[in-house]
């Protein structure tokens, strides 16, 4: 028989107790490793439940991180229809942020950034208020985001449009007054060019009767002279008329050409409208795809920020990058102004 | 084989080992994230206060506070919470300062530390004196001085604080002797800020007791250090206790040119209640000459800076 298999060989000597004591120790391993993992997974951390209602779940996943503050304190735990047809949310929430917790705190999908990591952002409540209670409900106030906005611009475009169909409509109440406007200014013309045929006649007849008044005699020189006072005035009265009518005549010349213009006007205002509408739409439709390039580049920079962490704290590299400086107490100043310090007050 | 299967254990135990080492780390690194938060906020907020900038200081330390909280840090929110005390007090809002300085009080008692108790209580004695509660505040500085004497870390800094609230109530031969103190421990530190602060105290008492000559000289050194760190406030309490001393002594026109620094010292801060106080004592001191001339021109500079205060509050600039 080997000489080193025989029970006398030094090396087997205690071999069950170093391979209890080995076994042991990879036991002790293997539970330090879980109950590490537990309590870095807040699992043996007491935790309190609350939970409100909303319209819609959509933008709520179970796991999504509560927050106050900015700093996670739990996640979402369930999320289920109601016998209202209402989503029902509920929150796990670590208990030893319960003492911020008080009656008011209000519940919101918030984001990190403008489009970012979704979380469910809560407010600390009131500071008079109750402690919130495990199965307490608290509000839900819905958050706004890019695409609401994107959606409330787009009646107001629609408004746009319409108003501008609306003026350059042909049977519209705008372009009928205008075209109302041109008719009346070119029948003022003709009326113009009467009055003066009927002045110009009565100019003439008025001449015939003068003369065969000078042959009857002075006696009707009186009534000649009205006659010619009347015909003066009339005179005058078209002087003054000519210069309104000529008003008239270039606004409605005006009118006319913006009439013309407006067509072009409303042409380009359309395309613009066109162009914004499109341009929301795109950005509507974009948005999903920023919010996943963003959410890329926010995890590479994170990565980054992770790695020169992690470097910063690992040997070989906490000893090569420079420590963070420490804060130093604000000073204290030994000088206090007024009432002692004021010159010129002497010791009573 | 033998030797290979007590390898394998033995590679085993200390992989999982190494495993459970790493688990415990990462919980650490977890709570350095924080921790790196708030110490990055409580350095902004005590640049914030070297720069001038109060508010932006007050915001940083109450983030501060915040995370150390979060983190249960509680050496560092006693920290952070009597720096922001500090910077309530240089706003000046003393009532904010004591409600933080109290909770850093308390905090300093749970923890044992007397460091910082003295520490808290010094800067609880600042804001009962800002609020005229001399007695409360002899009770702060003396509990703090007590501390400093048993852990034999004496500050000129506390040290001229008792001397001040010993002024204001009254006991001037035993402020003398602090402020002497004060004068001889901020040498033994090196803080020259708090060398001034001693030189001036100590001018205003021997201004108090007619030795004016003696007053102007320590006015001057308190000026010319001040002057070097820029602080107006001071500069201008100097240059108006050098005015004083020199008028007490019966140079008018030196007294004159002193109060008129200080005045423009003032003025340019945005202190327009001391700008007028040195304005009034222009004035006094040109009346008492009989500068007719000079009494109207800086009488019209008081109407007008008067006037100016009334409008729009107290920023005269």
């Amino acid at each position: 028989m080997d000489e080193r298999l025989k029970d006398k060989d030094s090396r087997f000597k205690r071999l069950e107790i170093k391979i209890g004591v080995l076994v042991f120790i990879a036991i002790l391993g293997i539970a330090a490793i879980v109950a590490l993992v537990g309590i870095k997974s807040d699992i043996f951390t007491k935790k309190f439940v609350v939970s409100f209602a909303t319209d819609s779940g959509a933008g709520f996943i179970e796991g999504m991180p509560v927050k106050l503050s900015g700093f996670k304190i739990g996640r979402v735990k369930t999320i289920e229809l109601s016998d209202t047809a209402r989503v029902k949310v509920t929150l796990e929430i670590n208990k030893k942020y319960q003492r911020w917790l008080r009656r008011g705190t209000v519940a919101k999908v918030g984001k990190e950034g403008f489009i970012g990591e979704s979380a469910v952002d809560v407010s600390s409540g009131g500071a008079s208020g109750e402690l919130l209670k495990d199965n307490d409900v608290i509000i839900f106030e819905k958050a706004r985001g890019i695409e609401d906005l994107v959606e409330q611009v787009k009646p107001v475009l629609q408004e746009v449009r319409d108003i501008i169909h609306y003026v350059n409509d042909p049977a519209g109440d705008i372009k009928q007054t205008l075209a109302n406007v041109k008719a009346m200014s070119a029948e003022f013309r003709v009326t113009k060019a009467k009055v003066d045929g009927v002045i110009d006649e009565t100019g003439a007849a008025i001449k015939k009767v003068n003369a065969i008044i000078e042959t009857a005699g002075s006696q009707s020189k009186t009534a000649l002279e009205s006659t010619a006072k009347i015909m003066k005035n009339l005179e005058a009265t078209t002087m003054k008329i000519e210069p309104v009518m000529d008003k008239v005549g270039k606004i409605a010349a005006d009118a006319e050409t913006a009439v013309k213009r407006l067509p072009v006007a409303m042409e380009k205002i359309e395309k613009t409208v066109d162009n914004v509408k499109g341009i929301t739409e795109a950005l509507s439709g974009e948005t999903p795809k920023m919010k996943d390039l963003l959410g890329d580049v926010r995890d590479a920079a994170k990565d980054g920020k992770a790695l020169v962490k992690g470097l910063r704290e690992s040997w070989p590299g906490s000893s090569i990058a420079p420590k963070l400086k420490e804060p130093s107490l604000v000073p204290l100043d030994g000088f206090l102004p007024a009432p002692a310090m004021e010159p010129g007050k002497k010791e009573k | 084989m033998l030797f290979y299967r007590r390898f394998t254990v033995y590679a085993a135990g200390f992989v999982l080992f190494a495993v459970a080492v790493y688990g415990c780390g990462g919980n650490a690194v977890k709570k350095s994230a924080t921790q790196t938060k708030a110490t990055d906020a409580a350095t902004i907020g005590a640049d914030a206060v070297a720069s001038g900038d109060t508010s932006r200081a007050i915001d940083k330390f109450k983030e501060a506070v915040r995370l150390d909280r979060t983190i249960d840090d509680r050496e560092s929110e006693l920290r952070d919470l009597i720096s922001l005390s500090r910077a309530y007090l240089l706003e000046p809002n003393p009532d904010m300062a004591t409600e933080y300085v109290n909770d850093a009080v308390r905090i300093a008692l749970t923890l044992k530390n007397d460091e910082r108790l003295s520490d808290a209580y010094a800067t609880l004695s600042s804001a009962c004196y800002a609020k005229g509660d001399y007695d409360a505040a002899l009770l702060a500085i003396n509990s703090a001085s007590a501390i400093d004497d048993r852990l034999q870390k004496r500050s000129g800094a506390k040290l001229n604080i008792k001397g001040n609230v010993l002024i204001a109530m009254g006991r001037r031969a035993e402020a003398e002797q602090v402020c002497l103190s004060a004068l001889s421990q901020a040498g033994k530190d090196g803080t020259l800020a708090e060398t001034a602060n001693a030189h001036r105290t100590l001018g205003f008492l021997s201004a108090g007791k007619s030795e004016y000559a003696t007053a102007f000289d320590f006015y001057s050194k308190a000026y010319e250090i001040d002057k070097g760190f820029g602080y107006s406030a001071k500069v201008a309490v100097d240059l108006a206790g050098m005015g004083e001393a020199q008028f007490s002594l019966g140079k008018t026109a030196e007294a004159a040119g002193f109060f008129e620094r200080a005045y423009t010292v003032n003025l340019n801060a945005g202190r327009a209640g001391a700008a007028i106080e040195n304005l009034d004592r222009l004035i006094s001191i040109y009346k008492n000459a009989g500068d007719e001339p000079n009494v109207a021109r800086f009488t019209a500079l008081k109407q007008k800076l008067a006037g100016k205060e009334h409008g729009n509050g107290t920023n005269v600039k």
